[in-house]
């Protein structure tokens, strides 16, 4: 039907009568690294949760428009939000390893999904494509808080694989790292987007800049607005060497944002 | 320029200097509550230790001379029988013998019914720890004068045969085995009721329910306030609901027990339940906040439904303080003496409870009974059972936390 993995059409999301996001329009493609760019409030991280639900759980969030999965709105009501969670996988901004073994970490989420196969291959693979394999595999056994930080985000990052996700959400993933362990994820990531597509949400336009091919700048829709909206939409390259938009090349200039 | 400054030099100096004795003196002030807060609490101890022990002045109505020309720690275990079936009726000898064989029973219990039923001890005198300790010779001349004929012995009222015994009428043969299976069967019974139903009601206000909904805000300001409910009231809804309406089940009608009425252990133990149910809710509540949202994150975020989050993040992070709360909740319901009074905790009761469906005594009733007898003795023993209730208390206590180590170990 189309190439994307994942579009919005004239997405808006409320909290209560307070609209957070309006009015967004994206197509996402399969395979790629797509950045959402933006200073602080503009609704970023309400976005990218949005396309798994996780905003469910405020109560008094609502969303208009549609998401759209292989043509299919996730907020239609046929769909489970437990569904949407298990092939929209997501890491978030801090490492938040369950307080578990390194072994349980990765097969508690398999496991409740109703996995069947091998755990231990499952476990390796999934540590082995997160780039974390070499470092734990003689303490599978251990507690995951007895990681690094950068260690811990990797886990999660192998939890989320090991769940078998068609797209992976990053909020900010590195933000809590240091260079070193960012440069590390920066490196999984273009080698996870050969087998997933990934949609990560980042403070760091340098980082942007060196993972994603496409990028998303969003901003209050205007002066006086408390809603953010996405006002440009491009390839990477472009957005960072030939914006249309003026806002947005003040921002990533940094004369602005 | 403005007009902005700083102390400087000897002005800096003497400010630095009168901001170090102001802390100072906080620190001596903080100092004193804690050496108040000490003193207090071992004045309590030693209050009651100092009750429990110490030197008591008795007599025999008969002479021990009767039974044996030797002193009576010495007779054996035969010729303390001997003694028994000579100087007993044989019907009362029959009935002790029924009770548990006679040939059976320690030396010591022996030489206790020999003394209660034959010789008629009679206490006439205790005196307190610290005086038997420093005032030795005080207390033999006066006992010299005032009772000719009695003996003077020290004596730790707290010992193994007032653990082991029943309750009694006479303090000197008195003990508390009644009492502390009780209110063990009271605390168990409150736990096994509060604990789940408190935990429950934690789980649904903090993991389900819309904490911002009215309703919610009202129920969970009912709860705080029910935790400072005097204990009478909810003795007054014991009454009422399990003694008086709910009687076919509290007396175990409904289960074939036909010889209570409502006034039994359970009604006892679930009045109790209610009693520590919003200290459970509380603490559970707190408890299951504790755990990080990120965890909740996390475990949403691998596609779990609330309930697996629930069960598998939320709880075992949560059993620690959840256990915590349990142990408040017991030492509540252990010291709880109010409700039992008004539930109708009998005073005297010399078997063991059997069921749920028995009549019953706890500690704190005994304790509250002896204490408004008239003689020393029962003070005595009033003494001892409270440090029976203090042991109880904190080996309780020690269990629950050592438990809640053991969970908290495990990552």
């Amino acid at each position: 039907m189309n190439a994307y993995a994942i579009e919005t059409k004239n997405l808006s999301i409320f909290y209560g009568q307070f609209e957070a996001v309006k009015d967004v329009n994206l197509q996402i493609e399969t395979g790629k690294i797509t950045a959402i760019i933006g200073p602080s409030g503009c609704g970023k991280s309400t976005l990218l949760r949005a396309f798994n639900r996780m905003n469910d759980f405020v109560p008094t969030s609502r969303v208009n428009g549609e998401i759209l999965l292989h043509g299919q709105n996730l907020y239609s009501r046929e769909i489970d939000p437990v569904e949407v969670r298990r092939r929209i996988g997501m890491v978030f901004q801090r490492p938040n390893p369950f307080p578990k073994s390194i072994y349980e970490n990765i097969s508690w989420g398999a496991r409740i999904n109703g996995f069947k196969g091998n755990m231990d291959e499952l476990v390796e693979q999934s540590l082995r494509s997160a780039a974390l394999w070499d470092e734990v595999k003689d303490k599978l056994k251990q507690s995951a808080y007895a990681l690094s930080g950068g260690q811990q985000q990797r886990l999660c990052i192998a939890r989320t694989i090991a769940i078998q996700p068609e797209i992976i959400l990053m909020d900010e993933p590195a933000s809590a790292l240091d260079p070193i362990a960012t440069l590390k994820i920066e490196e999984l990531m273009q080698e996870l987007k050969k087998n997933y597509t990934i949609l990560i949400v980042t403070h760091n336009m340098q980082q942007a800049a060196r993972v994603s091919d496409f990028t998303a700048m969003m901003m209050l829709s205007g002066e006086g607005e408390r809603s953010g909206t996405v006002i440009e939409f491009d390839q990477t390259t472009k957005i960072f060497t030939n914006p249309r938009d003026s806002r947005t090349e003040g921002y990533v200039t940094g004369r602005f944002g | 320029m403005n007009n902005f400054s700083y102390p400087e030099k000897d002005a800096l100096n003497r400010f630095i200097a009168a901001r170090y004795r102001t802390a100072w003196l906080w620190q001596i002030v903080f100092l004193f509550a804690l050496l108040f807060a000490v003193v207090s609490l071992s004045a309590l101890i030693l209050n009651v230790a100092d009750g429990a022990f110490g030197y008591v002045a008795y007599e025999y109505k008969k002479d021990p001379a009767m039974i044996s020309p030797r002193p009576l720690e010495e007779l054996t275990v035969p010729e303390l029988l001997a003694a028994l079936k000579a100087n007993l009726s044989a019907g009362a000898f029959a009935k002790l013998d029924n009770e548990s064989p006679l040939a059976g029973r320690s030396r010591a219990e022996l030489l206790g019914l020999v003394e209660e039923r034959i010789l008629l001890v009679k206490t006439l005198e205790t005196y307190p720890l610290f005086r038997s300790l420093f005032q030795r010779e005080q207390i033999a001349a006066e006992v010299k004068e005032k009772f000719p004929a009695a003996r003077l012995e020290f004596r730790a009222w707290l010992n193994a045969a007032f653990i082991t015994s029943p309750q009694s009428s006479r303090a000197e043969f008195a003990g508390v085995r009644t009492a502390i299976l009780g209110s063990l069967w009271l605390v168990s019974i409150a736990i096994l009721f509060a604990l789940p139903v408190g935990v429950g009601a934690a789980i649904y206000l903090q993991e389900y329910s819309n904490r911002k909904s009215l309703l919610n805000r009202i129920i969970q300001t009912n709860i705080n306030n029910l935790a400072g409910v005097p204990s009478i009231v909810y003795g007054m809804l014991g009454l009422a609901i399990f003694v008086r309406a709910w009687e076919v089940f509290t007396s175990g009608a409904l289960f074939g027990v036909t010889d209570s009425n409502g006034r039994t252990i359970l009604s006892a133990g679930l009045t109790m339940g209610i009693l520590v149910l919003p200290l459970m809710i509380i603490n559970a509540q707190e408890a299951i906040k504790a755990v990080p949202d990120s965890i909740r994150q996390a475990a949403f975020g691998v596609g779990a439904t609330r309930w697996q989050t629930i069960w598998h993040h939320v709880l075992p992070g949560a059993l620690p303080g959840i256990l915590t709360g349990s142990i408040l909740a017991v030492s509540r319901a252990i010291g709880e003496t109010a409700p039992l009074i008004i539930v109708g905790a009998s005073t005297f009761i010399t078997f063991d409870p059997q069921s749920p469906f028995t009549k019953f005594t706890a500690l704190p009733i005994q304790i509250y009974q002896w204490t408004s007898r008239a003689q020393g003795e029962f003070h005595a023993i009033a003494a001892a059972a409270i440090l029976v209730l203090l042991i109880m208390l904190l080996s309780l206590n020690a269990t629950a936390i050592l438990l809640r180590n053991r969970f908290q170990k495990r990552m």
